[in-house]
């Protein structure tokens, strides 16, 4: 398997699998019960003749029910979800970012619970000295500009350990859709995160960035397995981790 | 105690309104309802005869007025007057008066089009307004109009939000999805009409923030009947008790549906809605929602979709056996696109 194997869809097709996923949130009927993702859409800026680096965050709140929580109510929890995608060479992607910040209450003055983001570092472009998946789930990581100026500050991530870069995950890619749909499904018994799942213009956007973002990886990940690249080299290290 | 109502009927036909002189009693939310209705004529002297009423009227409105739709049986109407022109007409003199329709015509015939649909601030099937849940939509419309006559110089758009009681979550959501043309402050003459509209016909009909029982029902796991018969008791406090609320045909705040399913469950908490509902007690297998494609009841239908593009009946469904209702279908923001049932015989893909 070689690296232009696991590389993820061109740069030009990110953008509009993205715009469009932003232009669903925006005008999707169901969306509009989930009001501060549809204003934080409104302001996502995603220009498609644009060259320079891909840069959404979007800042909402959901209402959520942890097994863990006390109290029959839903809670509004604060999400952050950040794209960044770095254009390199003929339409090809040098670095892609997808971050998640979850607070614990609506806003910043609550701790943040839970920190990540899903890596794509294609293996043309990173420190070979280092092993690192491919495509990788990163806990934590330090806080981005619209992180602060949503209001977080170091002090609010310092217990989750923001300077460990490692352990990093496999992880497939994903895209703004795959990630948003993917906190639906964990955060979803409201009826309004439910609505906005069911609805045929979200699940055909969903599918279209799987077909777009996943299935070339996992057929590139079966073929893998199926031949007999397998019988000599590990799938993990070839192919996951891409070590030389 | 009992309600009691003055309602107006305006029609070509006057046998057809005299035939309800003593017809429309009922009850709204279990209040009896007595009404006396006067039947206004349309000849060809209308414009002379409804101005005169009119006059009259504005130092003692009705509480309602009907009016038919089609004046054909009149000769030589001006304009070729029709009902929706004389609400207009009528609506000027008198805003604060609903004026609904009561047509024997169906609304997507050639006799409405799109400037008539909304001179109305409902329309009846006029062979089925006798039904018990006609009525009381009826005696709502009469009986609630007022609530949304906010006064002047109050904030439009927030007071309307508070006069329908959604709960605490629902308010910011509301408030952004409702129409740009409820201004801000002033009250224009046909507000409360149009916002009457807009609750009767965007919020109380649409999929979103008001569930009726297949669509509670669907979301709890079970089937209409199981719910309306066995839970239902326990959602009085999601229960919409706003303006044109009725018993009939009651409408539940989706957003407060969970709040009190695991108020009811809480050892079902870490269960999805649909399998925390199947919980209640006395529900049993046979009282499970069951896909209308499938027919299995696990996993539980996750939508409510109309069977065809007829829209006469709906189903509970995986929403993986859905497309919209029709190409054509708007998207509201707030809303809920509206879906049937996929062709399953023709094995399109879902949109």
């Amino acid at each position: 398997m070689c690296a232009e194997e696991l590389a993820l869809v061109k740069f030009s097709e990110l953008k509009a699998l993205e715009r469009k996923t932003i232009q669903t949130i925006r005008t999707e009927g169901a969306f509009g019960r989930l009001s501060s993702l549809v204003t934080t859409a409104h302001k996502a800026q995603v220009e498609p003749r644009s060259t320079s680096n891909l840069d959404i965050h979007l800042s909402f709140t959901l209402p959520t029910r942890l097994r863990e929580d006390k109290g029959p109510h839903a809670i509004d929890r604060a999400f952050h979800v950040g794209c960044i995608a770095v254009p390199a060479g003929a339409d090809e992607i040098s670095h892609l970012s997808y971050s998640v910040l979850i607070g614990e209450g609506p806003d910043p003055s609550k701790a943040v619970a839970r920190k990540f983001h899903f890596d794509f570092e294609p293996v043309a472009m990173r420190n070979h000295a280092e092993s690192k998946p491919t495509y990788h789930l990163q806990i934590c990581g330090e806080l981005s500009g619209h992180h602060r100026n949503a209001g977080y500050t170091d002090a609010d991530i310092d217990h989750l350990l923001p300077s460990w870069s490692q352990p990093r995950v496999p992880a497939q890619p994903t895209s703004l859709a795959l990630v948003l749909n993917w906190l639906f499904i964990e955060f979803g018994c409201e009826a309004p995160v439910k609505d906005v799942r069911t609805s045929p213009r979200w699940r055909s956007v969903v599918r279209e960035a799987e077909r777009s973002v996943l299935k070339p990886y996992y057929v590139a990940c079966a073929n893998f397995l199926a031949l007999s690249a397998n019988d000599d080299e590990s799938f993990i290290s070839k192919s996951i981790y891409e070590e030389t | 105690m009992t309600i009691k109502f003055r309602f107006v009927w305006v029609d070509d036909t006057v046998e057809r309104a005299q035939n309800f002189i003593d017809g429309l009693n009922g009850s709204l939310r279990k209040t009896p309802v007595e009404t006396d209705l006067e039947v206004v004529a349309v000849t060809t002297t209308v414009f002379d005869d409804l101005s005169q009423k009119a006059t009259e009227w504005i130092s003692n409105p009705p509480d309602l007025i009907m009016l038919d739709h089609d004046f054909s049986k009149v000769a030589n109407r001006m304009f070729a007057l029709s009902g929706s022109a004389l609400a207009h007409l009528l609506r000027i003199q008198l805003p604060r008066t609903p004026i609904v329709c009561v047509s024997g015509q169906q609304v997507n015939s050639d006799q409405f089009n799109i400037e008539d649909l909304s001179e109305y601030t409902y329309i009846f099937d006029v062979n089925q307004i006798n039904g018990e849940e006609n009525l009381e939509r009826l005696f709502s419309i009469a009986k609630d109009f007022n609530l949304l006559c906010f006064p002047e110089k109050k904030a439009v758009r927030q007071a309307l939000v508070d006069v329908l009681l959604p709960p605490e979550s629902d308010k910011s959501s509301l408030l952004s999805v409702l129409p740009e043309e409820f201004e801000g402050t002033f009250i224009h003459g046909t507000s409360p009409h149009r916002m009457a509209r807009w609750v009767l016909n965007i919020l109380m009909r649409r999929p979103g923030f008001l569930c009726d029982p297949l669509e509670v029902a669907t979301f709890l796991g079970l089937n209409e009947a199981a719910f309306t018969g066995k839970v239902k008791q326990h959602f009085e406090a999601a229960l919409y008790k706003g303006p044109f609320a009725t018993d009939t045909k009651p409408l539940w705040w989706a957003s407060a549906l969970t709040d009190v399913l695991y108020q009811a469950l809480p050892q079902q908490m870490a269960s999805s809605p649909s399998s925390a509902g199947r919980h209640f007690a006395g529900i049993v297998e046979e009282d499970f929602s069951r896909c209308g494609v499938t027919n299995e009841h696990t996993p539980a239908p996750d939508v409510v979709a109309y069977t065809d593009s007829t829209e006469t009946e709906r189903r509970a469904v995986r929403s993986s056996h859905t497309i919209p209702l029709s190409d054509e279908a708007s998207s509201i923001l707030g809303f809920s696109t509206r879906l049937r049932i996929r062709n399953v015989r023709r094995g399109a893909s879902v949109g």
